[in-house]
């Protein structure tokens, strides 16, 4: 029969083995390529995390930060306060 | 022929590649009648698959996709110029390994591409005259006329061969 023939005859015919293995290599490549790429936003993201997670730790020292000498010379300025109202009570009891 | 199975996840290229590459090449190697040719259409036609990724609903979608693919290529390949050469006379244009052939390959030879497209799809690829058409962009009737014309020519050149 005409079917069986043309189907056996084509069975034979077969793409060579390095046209073969040059296209797998291609798709392989092409494959870990489009991998390379999709890593990509993962990794940007996960930097992003990380720094809202540190700037969130951070908040607590933001003032200390931002002022880092602020409470040592509010508590200078209150001694020197103390200071002068001692100064100016003995003054008065003297009088 | 075993049909491959549908799984959920589309298959990864190298699997469609392992699946569909003697369809492809077969089917390239029968409207151009030249194993380079079909060589390369057979790598253009997966470099697009590449390219374009598909979103088939099936085995059967992602199969037909190939081979409109493949037979838009081949039928371009045939048509382009560098196809419309004359052969070298003598023995150095049979001087490249070939593919062996059989009696019935070398009658369907004969035939013109678009006879020899529609033969392979029908004999080779179980494929109905409606389905062929779909492929093809023609009408049944057309099909249906290509296919008896191409089976009267082959009936006269394989004797006694049962269509």
């Amino acid at each position: 029969m005409f079917r069986d023939r043309y189907r056996k005859a084509m069975e034979n015919i077969t793409p060579d083995s390095y046209v073969v293995s040059r296209i797998a290599r291609k798709i392989n490549e092409s494959e870990q390529k489009k991998q390379e790429r999709n890593k990509h936003p993962v990794l940007l993201g996960t930097a992003v995390c990380l720094c809202l997670l540190l700037c969130l730790l951070l908040i607590p020292y933001s003032r200390t930060i931002s002022r880092p000498f602020g409470e040592g010379n509010d508590l200078r300025a209150a001694g020197s306060y103390r200071v002068i109202e001692q100064a100016v009570a003995a003054c008065q009891a003297r009088q | 022929m075993t049909q491959p199975h549908m799984p959920d996840a589309p298959p990864a290229p190298e699997e469609v590649f392992r699946i569909y590459r003697n369809s492809v090449f077969r089917l390239a190697y029968s409207i151009t009648a030249n194993r380079d040719d079909a060589d390369d259409i057979l790598q253009d036609v997966f470099l697009l698959y590449l390219r374009k990724r598909p979103r088939c609903k099936n085995e059967e979608h992602r199969k037909t996709w190939l081979l409109r693919v493949t037979l838009n290529c081949s039928r371009s390949r045939v048509r382009s110029v560098w196809n419309q050469t004359v052969p070298l006379p003598g023995t150095l244009a049979e001087a490249g390994p070939d593919l062996p052939e059989d009696s019935v390959l070398t009658a369907v030879r004969q035939l013109p591409p678009l006879y020899r497209a529609v033969i392979h799809l029908f004999y080779y690829e179980d494929r109905s005259t409606e389905q062929i058409a779909s492929l093809l962009r023609k009408n049944p009737s057309t099909v249906r006329s290509l296919l008896s014309r191409g089976r009267e020519y082959l009936r006269n050149c394989l004797k006694g061969e049962d269509f």
